[in-house]
Parts: structure tokens; C-alpha cells; sequence
């Protein structure tokens, strides 16, 4: 549950239930900037960096992404972000829609699997950053101490349980520490690497040829956008989730430009993608003690760790919120669905080592599902629904509702998913980023949002009268009756 | 499920009734906010894919073709 400040400070509000004005959490552009800078660049940014000089050229490699990042964030913000915001329901919500009552089950599988694996891999990647901060003040190169892993995961684990309980304003509060701590980290270690190097030297350096992805410099423009654009569709489940308690339209689109695309995670995974290349690693933990020195290396790389535990924080509230959505935990009480949420974390605490090498596969491949679901969503609201869904009907579960389809599944839209993961999957792939020749064109995931919107609005055209589909948005008296859960 | 009502709570918990409570209270008055609220929304959207587009064109000639 989310205790809200304002009017309505000392009530409760369910994450299940559509969220009233008085309710809305992010009331300022700077509270939900921070938030958004803080979820963008927390530990995970630098796997993100490490990739981009792979592309072959490190400024074609940052100028792509933050191209991608902004195009990919614009489709999420048509597709979820402003429906969200304006019927104050999550992400897994707005679905029903498009994708059936029932067919929004998948929604949240994906949301569960990439929440929690990104969730996991940035739990080990604290930890095990922390027992080699440990290692370096003993024995500098020697082996990091395992049961010290163990034991720092588990604490985060705690400090968790602690945060989480206390709901997404507790959250919001940390972001606005983290947030800016975050932008303050960015800027220092940049101006460290250009104090070293040199402008011109720093942005002109790149891997060694065999190093590279691929030596066609469009291609290596296209990689660069892909990695872009499939970060910021990796955000659309989490999106509702946080627009639903967005304040002003004002701070619609401004926030997660600025903090959550250019600053918290272009700069950022830019920074680290110039570390990369320079110092031979990503990780802070290396390059920012051989740029800054032992001390204020040390120093600098433990605020990095600290900071990214409200983002952790915010991926456990997903979960938790999301979960919810299952009948039988509708009305279970929020500590013990934050506990429920954090304790597939208590395995990676025992495997750190395993879940960097292995989680984040699964937590890319989780997110492949949401490609065609923002194309699909986007072009179900905005184009057959004319803008506008019959928010009550998103409660009603049964043959009368208006979001029933077949068995409460859209089964022209999980045509529409398989069809598109295929696709994706025939153009580009996520774990050995092999591609296609037709990926140096346009990518691999802006083809699929396209191809899966125009071939839903297709379909759902020759399946469903346009009179049944655009009625499904005008609110009527139904006399249904709702409930919550699915 | 009274005759100004769009929808019942399926059961009598306090969830049901709170999410029946808040449907049926759902202020139309919104939709014609929002409708008006869209427009600058989608215009600032416009503006950023619109320089996004700019600065691609430019890598693609200065640094993708080497154009001189």
C-alpha cells in the first residue's frame, strides 16, 4: 500500500484501485525527474555502457543510443504512459484492453520476470561491488570473499524489506537524494576522464577493430539506436506504474526526457562506455580507483553502490504492486507482499556469481514480448478506441464484459505477440547481438512495433466490427459488476 | 446498485466496494480536461522526436557517410 502525503496524508491507497488526484504522488517536476534519473542510472547503466563501444565507433555508439533512448521513450509514453496517467491504473491495466482481461496475464508475467531479474542482477552487482571495495583495502587483486557476498546481499535484502514496506512515497523520497547523486557522480567522473585525456582524445578513441560488433558504420548507427530503443521499451511495464501517480500533465513528457533518457541514462551510459574504452572496464569499481585514486576512488565508487539501492527499491515495488493483480493477493497485506517480492532475491544472494552470468539473459528475453505489446497497445487506444477506454469494464470479469474477447484472451493480439517476438528474434539477436543484413536499416525493434501495430489494426479490422471495437471506449451505464484481481 | 449507478462491487469486500465507490464516482469532467490537456502534451512530444530526428541526419552525413 502507498500512504499519500498531501490531502489525503494518513490514507491508504491499494495499488489496485485507480488512483484519485488528491493521490498523486509526483506533484512536482523535480520529484519525478529525480525518480526517473535514479531508475535509469543505477548500477545496471554500466552493462548498458560497456556495450556501446562495441558498435566500433564510441560517439556513434553514444549519439545512437541517446537517439534510440528518446524514440523509444516517445512510443512508451504514447503507448502506456498517458493512458496511465490519465485513468490513474498501471501498465498491466491499460492492457486488459487490448489484450483481454485474461490476455493481460502476460503482461505481468513479463513484468515479473524482467522486475525481478533486473532486480537480482543489481542486488549481486552491490554486493559483489562492495566485497571488492573490501578486497581492495586488504589485498588489493586477491580473490573477493564470498561469505562477505552472502552477507552484504542479504543486508540489502533487509534494507529492502525495510524501504519497500513504507510504499512508493517512502521511494520517492530516497530518489531525491538519489537522483541528484546520481547526475553529481555522472559529471565528476567525466570531468575526470577529460581532465586526464583531453576532449578531443577522449571522444575519439574506440575498441580494436576485432573487438567490434561490426566495422559497417551503419550498422554500427543501427546497433547503437537498437540498444537504445529496446532500454527504453524495457521501461513500458514500469511506466504505468509510476504515470498513474503523475500530478500534472506539465510533467508529462519533460521528466523522463531529460532525466530518464538523456541525463540519468544517455550521459550516464555514456560515461561509462568512455570509461570502458579508455580504462579497459565499465565497472566503477575498476575505472573510477585508477582515474581518482584509491581513496576518492573508493569513496566515489561506494556512493554509486548506496545510490542504486532506491532503485532496487522502486523494481521491488513493481513487483509487489504488480503481484497484486492475482486474485489471492489482492487484499493481502502490503509488508508481506514486499516480502513475498523480495524472496526470490534470497537465491540470488546465494548465487551472485551465477545471476550475472546467466539472470541477465533472462531478464532480456523477458522483455521481448513488450515490442509488439507497445505497437499493439498504442494502436488499440489511440487509433480503434479513438483515445479513450471504459475504465470500469477493466474490472469486469466475465462473457458481458467489454474487454472479455474470447475466454478473456485477445487472441488476435497473442497472435500478433508471437508473430513479433519471431520476428525480432529472425532479425536480431539479444544474447550473441548477431544480426541480420536487414537490421543496418532500421534495427530490429522499431520494424517489429511498426509491423506489430499495423498488423494488429489489420487484423482486429477484419475480426471485430469497428462499432464494437470504438463503443468499447464511450462510457456507458453497464451495470456490471467489478471486482479486483485477475 | 442504485439507479445512478454504472457498477456493483461483485462481493462485499471492502476492496470491491472501494473500487465500485471510485468507477462510479469516475468524474467525466476529466475526459474533456484531458482532451484539452493532449494537444500541448503531444506538441512538446513532437518537438523532442523532431530534434532527435535533426541529430540523427547530422551523424548519419558527418559521421555515417563522412560527407565533407
Amino acid at each position: 500500500m502507498t500512504e499519500v502525503s498531501g490531502p489525503a496524508a494518513g490514507s491508504v491507497v491499494s495499488e489496485r484501485l485507480p488512483t484519485l488526484g488528491q493521490e498523486r504522488l509526483f506533484a512536482r517536476y523535480s520529484s519525478f525527474f529525480y525518480t526517473l534519473t535514479t531508475l535509469a542510472a543505477a548500477i545496471w547503466i554500466i552493462l548498458v555502457g560497456g556495450a556501446l563501444p562495441a558498435v566500433g565507433d564510441t560517439r556513434l555508439g553514444i549519439i545512437g543510443y541517446a537517439c534510440g533512448m528518446v524514440v523509444g521513450v516517445a512510443l512508451v509514453l504514447v503507448s502506456v504512459a498517458l493512458p496511465a496517467f490519465r485513468y490513474g491504473v498501471d501498465s498491466v491495466d491499460i492492457s486488459k484492453a487490448a489484450l483481454g482481461i485474461r490476455g493481460s496475464s502476460l503482461v505481468l508475467v513479463g513484468l515479473l520476470v524482467s522486475a525481478l531479474g533486473w532486480a537480482g542482477v543489481a542486488l549481486a552487482m552491490v554486493a559483489r561491488g562492495v566485497a571488492t571495495i573490501v578486497r581492495n583495502a586488504g589485498q588489493p587483486g586477491g580473490v573477493v570473499n564470498e561469505h562477505l557476498v552472502i552477507v552484504v546481499a542479504f543486508v540489502l535484502i533487509a534494507l529492502l524489506l525495510i524501504l519497500v514496506r513504507h510504499g512508493l512515497d517512502a521511494i520517492r523520497r530516497l530518489n531525491e537524494f538519489a537522483g541528484p547523486g546520481f547526475v553529481i557522480l555522472a559529471v565528476a567522473s567525466l570531468l575526470l576522464m577529460t581532465w586526464r585525456y583531453g576532449p578531443r582524445e577522449l571522444l575519439l578513441v574506440n575498441v580494436p577493430a576485432e573487438q567490434a560488433l561490426t566495422t559497417d558504420r551503419l550498422k554500427s548507427f543501427a546497433y547503437a539506436i537498437e540498444f537504445g530503443v529496446t532500454l527504453a521499451i524495457a521501461w513500458w511495464p514500469y511506466m504505468g506504474g509510476l504515470y498513474r501517480f503523475l500530478k500534472s500533465r506539465r510533467h508529462a513528457v519533460g521528466p523522463i526526457m531529460v532525466g530518464g533518457s538523456l541525463v540519468g541514462n544517455a550521459f550516464s551510459a555514456s560515461v561509462a562506455a568512455l570509461a570502458a574504452v579508455h580504462l579497459g572496464s565499465p565497472d566503477p569499481a575498476v575505472w573510477l580507483i585508477q582515474l581518482a585514486g584509491p581513496f576518492a576512488g573508493t569513496v566515489l565508487v561506494s556512493l554509486i553502490l548506496l545510490l542504486s539501492v532506491p532503485a532496487i527499491c522502486l523494481l521491488v515495488y513493481f513487483v509487489a504492486s504488480a503481484a497484486r493483480q492475482i486474485r489471492p493477493l489482492a487484499r493481502t497485506p502490503w509488508h508481506w507482499m514486499v516480502a513475498l517480492a523480495v524472496s526470490p532475491l534470497a537465491l540470488v544472494a546465494l548465487n551472485t556469481a551465477w545471476t550475472l552470468a546467466h539472470v541477465v539473459t533472462v531478464a532480456s528475453l523477458g522483455s521481448l514480448i513488450f515490442f509488439s505489446v507497445c505497437g499493439i497497445v498504442m494502436v488499440d487506444f489511440w487509433v480503434l478506441r479513438r483515445g479513450a477506454i471504459q475504465i470500469d469494464q477493466l474490472y469486469v470479469a466475465g462473457p458481458a464484459g467489454h474487454y472479455w474477447y474470447r475466454g478473456g484472451v485477445n487472441w488476435v493480439a497473442m497472435l500478433v505477440i508471437a508473430l513479433g517476438v519471431g520476428g525480432y528474434l529472425y532479425l536480431y539477436d539479444p544474447v550473441t547481438l548477431e544480426a541480420r543484413n536487414a537490421f543496418r536499416y532500421f534495427g530490429a525493434a522499431l520494424p517489429v512495433i511498426a509491423g506489430s501495430a499495423l498488423l494488429y489494426y489489420a487484423l482486429m479490422r477484419l475480426c471485430w466490427s469497428s462499432d464494437r471495437v470504438a463503443s468499447a471506449g464511450q462510457r456507458t451505464p453497464s451495470g456490471e459488476t467489478v471486482e479486483v484481481g485477475l | 446498485m442504485s439507479s445512478s449507478s454504472r457498477c456493483a462491487a461483485r462481493t462485499d469486500d471492502p476492496l470491491d466496494q472501494e473500487l465500485a465507490a471510485r468507477l462510479n464516482t469516475w468524474d467525466d469532467e476529466r475526459d474533456a480536461e484531458w482532451r484539452q490537456s493532449l494537444r500541448p502534451i503531444l506538441v512538446e512530444l513532437a518537438w523532442w522526436l523532431v530534434g532527435t530526428a535533426a541529430v540523427a541526419a547530422a551523424t548519419l552525413v558527418g559521421l555515417v557517410w563522412n560527407v565533407r
